[in-house]
């Protein structure tokens, strides 16, 4: 009887209660329960603050329109042309996911991403290093343009596999129309170390192509969010001083962002 | 089996008119709008991808929902871990919550949520997303993360009673 009296009186049954959760003889119990101790009433009240606390603080997307980009991947978004440029792995994972029954395709898959795995490594294109080697695979992957195109100002992505984070520093319409945005390049493990910075520009199909990108000296550079012009004579301060009156700044960005690159 | 043409379209509008709920779920995992609609993107090119595994008459929120939170789990745990703190924009996040309070009051009040809320783990927030802040049923919320409904009930408790000390604590050192 006495471990029935302490369930009643539990948290969870007292937070029920709270909720509205529990059969009707239950709530009984428990509201009798409740009013004859104190520490309960206590503690039912907590619960029920923890509700209206928590009431209306996360409820703008309830009221303000969905992002364009977002209704647009919603209703235009094709799998099989997405799948058609996803990598090897990704298909043999498919690949193996139909053919095989279960668990066999996750010991398969284990099998192959090894073996590829110690391929890569021996033969590929390693990582992206500090010295700058790996940073063409880096670029060109649909990460890095996924981070131009989605990523405000000032926001660091992880560029997952590919062992490197990206930042977009500024963005600018250049003389030809387009939008072009100035990164840093920065190492997977430290915070603050840029490796490389570059400018790439969005073309028509959506592609983020990098048209200028340099290396930065081994040494320790903390990431800025926001664009500072540059004294030295670099190829992308060069390009970034003559924009300087074509930047944009970050509600023109986010605007952009959410219009999926469109107007001005 | 493929699908009709016009199963297609009527899964994808049925995920619109669910984008508005499943940007506060992500709003509330992760306390940044900005970030919340990449997840949010993330979940619906992963759902249209995978749509064969939802079966027709299942309920599409649950599983949504459920898409999220691994990718949350899966894909941006380790970069929010490194990422630097980005203050949140608070008009955008509270809305028109502060309006009809006294400002000054509703606002730190809503900061400190926010903060406590940071500060719980992901299956403390997940919980809390589903029952507190989307009305879930404790039965939904434990379809929704595949666990018995026991197991909701201690989570939830055990998350409310966190975010309720850390707000009390919050709200002490501000007075």
């Amino acid at each position: 009887m006495a471990t029935m009296d302490e369930h009643l009186c539990s948290d969870e049954m007292v937070m029920a209660l709270v909720d509205g959760e529990l059969d009707p003889e239950t709530a009984r119990r428990v509201s009798e329960a409740i009013e004859s101790d104190p520490a309960l009433q206590k503690k039912a009240v907590m619960f029920e603050q923890t509700v209206s606390m928590l009431e209306g603080v996360y409820d703008a997307p309830m009221r303000e329109e969905v992002p364009a980009h977002l209704l647009k991947t919603v209703r235009e978004y094709d799998p099989d042309r997405d799948r058609s440029k996803q990598g090897i792995f990704a298909r043999l994972q498919q690949f193996f996911s139909r053919q095989l029954p279960q668990p066999a395709p996750a010991f398969a898959l284990v099998v192959v991403i090894l073996l590829a795995g110690g391929l890569y490594l021996h033969y590929g294109q390693r990582p992206l290093q500090p010295d700058g080697s790996g940073v063409q695979a880096i670029v060109t992957s649909p990460s890095f343009a996924r981070a131009l195109e989605r990523s405000p100002d000032g926001r660091i992505v992880a560029l997952g596999a590919l062992h490197a984070r990206v930042s977009p520093v500024a963005t600018f319409m250049d003389r030809h129309n387009r939008f072009c945005r100035r990164y840093d390049m920065l190492a997977p493990e430290d915070d603050n170390r840029i490796i490389g910075r570059g400018i790439a520009c969005r073309g028509q199909e959506k592609e983020w192509r990098t048209i200028v990108y340099q290396q930065v000296p081994e040494q320790t550079q903390k990431a800025s969010s926001s664009y500072e012009p540059a004294a030295s004579d670099n190829p992308v301060d060069r390009i970034m001083n003559r924009e300087l009156s074509n930047l944009l700044n970050e509600q023109q960005v986010r605007k952009l962002i959410d219009r999926d690159w469109t107007g001005p | 089996m493929k699908r009709s043409a016009g199963e297609e379209r009527v899964f994808r509008e049925e995920l619109v008119a669910l984008l508005p709920r499943l940007r506060r779920f992500a709003l509330s995992l992760t306390g940044d709008m900005a970030e919340a609609d990449d997840l949010v993107q993330a979940a619906c090119e992963k759902a249209l991808s995978q749509r064969k595994q939802f079966r027709a008459g299942s309920r599409l929120d649950r599983w949504m929902f459920a898409i999220i939170h691994h990718l949350l789990i899966d894909e941006t745990r380790s970069m929010r871990k490194k990422k630097p703190h980005v203050p949140f924009d608070e008009g955008r996040i509270f809305g028109r919550a502060i309006n009809g309070m006294k400002k000054l009051e509703a606002k730190l009040q809503l900061q400190g949520v926010v903060a406590a809320m940071r500060r719980l783990s992901d299956a403390d927030r997940q919980v809390l997303a589903l029952v507190c802040i989307d009305g879930m049923s404790y039965k939904e919320a434990a379809k929704t993360m595949q666990v018995p409904v026991g197991t909701v009930m201690s989570r939830l408790a055990r998350a409310r009673k966190k975010l309720y000390a850390l707000v009390r604590q919050d709200r002490g050192n501000t007075e």
